[in-house]
């Protein structure tokens, strides 16, 4: 009987909302618990817990390399932090069986006036490796880090990318049984993202275990052979990778949606009310979109008062997650901006053809100088662009805008 | 993959199960230990142009100051058997490690903040190990400085042969206050601003500049309450080579070691939720 390597049952993790900013209310019981209760949070007031995870349970196998997605705040980071015993769960349990090592970071332990060198070992012992191990890969680490000429300078010297290549070296020769790693992925260079993935295969064909945490749906694909969906604290779904990235994409991203409505909290002092994509004449999509037609977006941004300067930004999303584009108001004359109090009803035309057939979904935000974003809505909407019976349904790249193409 | 020794694998519950720090688990992070003793003597003197001498210039600036106010002014020379200089560095010197160590060790869970949310080890090394610094500084300074005192004609006796003990309780003792107070800092910022005076107050309860027989009759199992009144006094004895009084010693190791479980008792109970509050 092979035992799984990692096994989780009903793991659970809560927060205090607002944490620090708690009145003193109540000075003998804040004197009599203060010594024992502030690392507890044991709080009788539900209005103030917050389940950062709840009821999470699932195993992983030896050799099993399991994808974990999820949008912000769903509770992803707070699971890997549990399993990298970082921090403690409220409820349930976990059995890791094996040396683990935890990646929630590139280059954790890094002291700017230690040299590379004493850096390497810093990290390496910081993660887990023990000097043995840290000596004989010393040569390789350093190697592919691709700084050897600069082994003996203070890291405060280095640039961040070399900085980031010493560190991802490191942590790359890292040779635990079950490996946590979060977005590491998402720093650096294509290049340098490349050479991570390589290694995170190795990895995985090694017999390693591997729990990834990531948003480019692109490598839980390529990497994983399972995947986990996680929303507000709570397991979705668990399966093939393929299967759960569409159903994230589906559900958390508001794929499959031609119009969403927002009703405003109370005390904010902007919404943006609602977001809606159409066709030319302005009917709300129910079904997917030919390359050549056209499509708008609308929107109701609503101001309980004058925003100096602000503006609206739109964002389209591939369904990979990338940014196929950006817009804001600011590039065209005909719109107003969103300065004055009031409710602002926009039309955004985008010229067609202009993306390769895909699902793309829209996020609206307010803007204000010089700070950005201020107010937005993720994912809003989506719509599918087909090119039925034609030739580019399966074309790669980003833009499709017809080329000339003449005979010479 | 290798499999080495016993430690397969390990359960993550709500509380910790075992009592206190496991030690077989210290065993396997001794590497990152030495590493993090290290790692602060690397840094401590670099871009400095005086370098480790500043370990010596400071015990012996701080001697010249109180021979001349307390001393000198305010007459405390007349109450001590020896020559008031070195009976104030005999008791600076202990008082600084203790001191250094007592303000870096409670500073060390918050200084450490990116380490403990990035990444886990056990949490009790990070004031264990401030330990390096503060005793490597003890000891240069007590080289450069003990010299000194045997040109001025002092032969320690062979109560000397017992400093190692009291180093070990110094250090133990100051690392309780030290380890208590770096888990309620991280919760509770207020001890980074308290720390400083609350360490001054400690000074002046303890005689280190002033003669342990000057506190009132009345005054003194109050004084012996205090760990470091034992100890500075043992320390300065065994180099002085003048009578160990070991019934105070014995009141301050047995303390050092109650307060040092409780500390570590303590710290146990709440590492887990550091990663949260910090």
């Amino acid at each position: 009987m092979v035992a799984p390597m990692i096994e989780v049952q009903r793991l659970g993790k809560r927060y205090l909302r607002g944490g620090q900013q708690q009145a003193i209310s109540d000075l003998r019981e804040r004197v009599v618990g203060w010594i024992s209760r502030p690392f507890r949070g044991r709080s009788a007031d539900p209005d103030r817990d917050f389940w950062a995870l709840r009821d999470v349970s699932f195993t992983v196998e030896r050799g099993e390399v399991l994808g974990v997605i999820g949008r912000n705040g769903a509770g992803k980071s707070t699971l890997l932090k549990i399993l990298s015993r970082i921090t403690r769960p409220t409820e349930g349990r976990a059995h890791l069986n094996g040396r683990v090592g935890s990646l929630l970071e590139v280059g954790t332990g890094f002291h700017p006036e230690l040299t590379g060198r004493e850096n390497v070992y810093f990290s390496g012992a910081i993660l887990g490796m023990k000097e043995a191990e840290i000596r004989s890969q010393f040569d390789r680490i350093v190697d592919f880090s691709g700084v050897e000429a600069f082994m003996d300078t203070p890291v405060k010297y280095y640039s961040s990318g070399m900085r980031v290549r010493l560190g991802f070296a490191v942590a790359a020769h890292l040779k635990p049984e079950i490996l946590l790693v979060d977005e590491v992925l998402a720093v650096g260079d294509a290049a340098f993202q490349k050479k991570c993935l390589g290694k995170m295969q190795d990895a995985a064909a090694g017999g390693r275990t591997v729990v990834l945490v990531s948003h480019s749906m692109n490598a839980i694909k390529r990497l994983c052979n399972r995947a986990l969906l996680i929303s507000s604290g709570r397991m979705i779904v668990q399966g093939e990778p393929d299967a759960v990235v569409d159903q994230y994409l589906l559900q958390a991203r508001g794929l499959g949606r031609g119009e969403a409505t927002f009703p405003g909290r109370e005390g904010e002092p902007f919404n943006i009310s609602r977001v809606s994509v159409t066709d030319g004449g302005g009917r709300v999509l129910t079904g997917p979109m030919e390359v050549e037609e056209r499509i708008c977006v609308e929107a109701e941004f609503r101001l309980e008062r004058e925003l100096p300067g602000g503006y609206a930004v739109m964002t389209l999303r591939n369904r990979s997650g990338e940014v196929v584009m950006m817009s804001d108001n600011r590039d065209s004359r005909e719109s107003a901006g969103m300065t004055a109090a009031g409710v602002h009803r926009i039309r955004i035309e985008m010229p067609a053809p202009m993306l390769v057939p895909g699902t793309y979904s829209v996020s609206m935000a307010l803007c204000r100088p010089p700070k950005g974003s201020l107010f937005r809505r993720d994912d809003a909407v989506s719509f599918e662009l087909a090119d039925t019976g034609g030739i580019r349904s399966g074309r790669v790249g980003y833009i499709y805008v017809p080329l000339k193409w003449r005979s010479l | 993959m290798k499999r080495d020794g016993v430690y397969r694998g390990f359960s993550i519950t709500p509380d910790r199960g075992s009592l206190g720090i496991e030690l077989r688990e210290l065993l396997e992070y001794r590497y990152l230990f030495w590493r993090m003793l290290v790692r602060p003597i690397q840094v401590r003197y670099r871009q400095t142009v005086l370098g480790v001498a500043w370990a010596v210039i400071r015990p012996l600036v701080s001697m010249v100051v109180f021979t001349v106010f307390f001393g000198k002014l305010l007459g405390v020379e007349k109450r001590v058997d020896t020559s008031y200089w070195l009976f104030v560095l005999t008791g600076l010197l202990p008082w600084g490690l203790a001191a250094a160590t007592v303000t870096a060790a409670s500073a060390s869970t918050v200084n450490h903040a990116h380490l403990i949310t990035k990444v886990y080890f056990p949490r009790i090394l990070v004031p264990l190990s401030v330990v390096g610094w503060t005793g490597l500084d003890f000891f240069v300074g007590a080289l450069a400085v003990i010299p000194l005192m045997v040109w001025d004609g002092v032969v320690p006796g062979p109560s000397l042969l017992l400093m190692p003990v009291i180093l070990l309780l110094i250090v133990g003792c100051s690392m309780a206050v030290g380890v208590f107070f770096s888990a309620l800092n991280i919760r509770y910022r207020d001890f980074a601003h308290a720390m400083p005076f609350l360490v001054q107050i400690w000074f002046f309860l303890t005689p280190v500049i002033y003669p342990a027989k000057v506190v009132p009759e009345r005054f003194r199992p109050l004084a012996e309450i205090n760990p470091m009144t034992g100890l500075i006094s043992a320390f300065r004895s065994c180099l002085l080579g003048t009578p160990v009084n070991f019934g105070s010693l014995g009141i301050s190791s047995g303390l050092c070691v109650v307060m040092l479980a409780c500390a570590l008792w303590y710290f146990s109970r709440v590492e887990g939720f550091f990663a949260d509050v910090v």
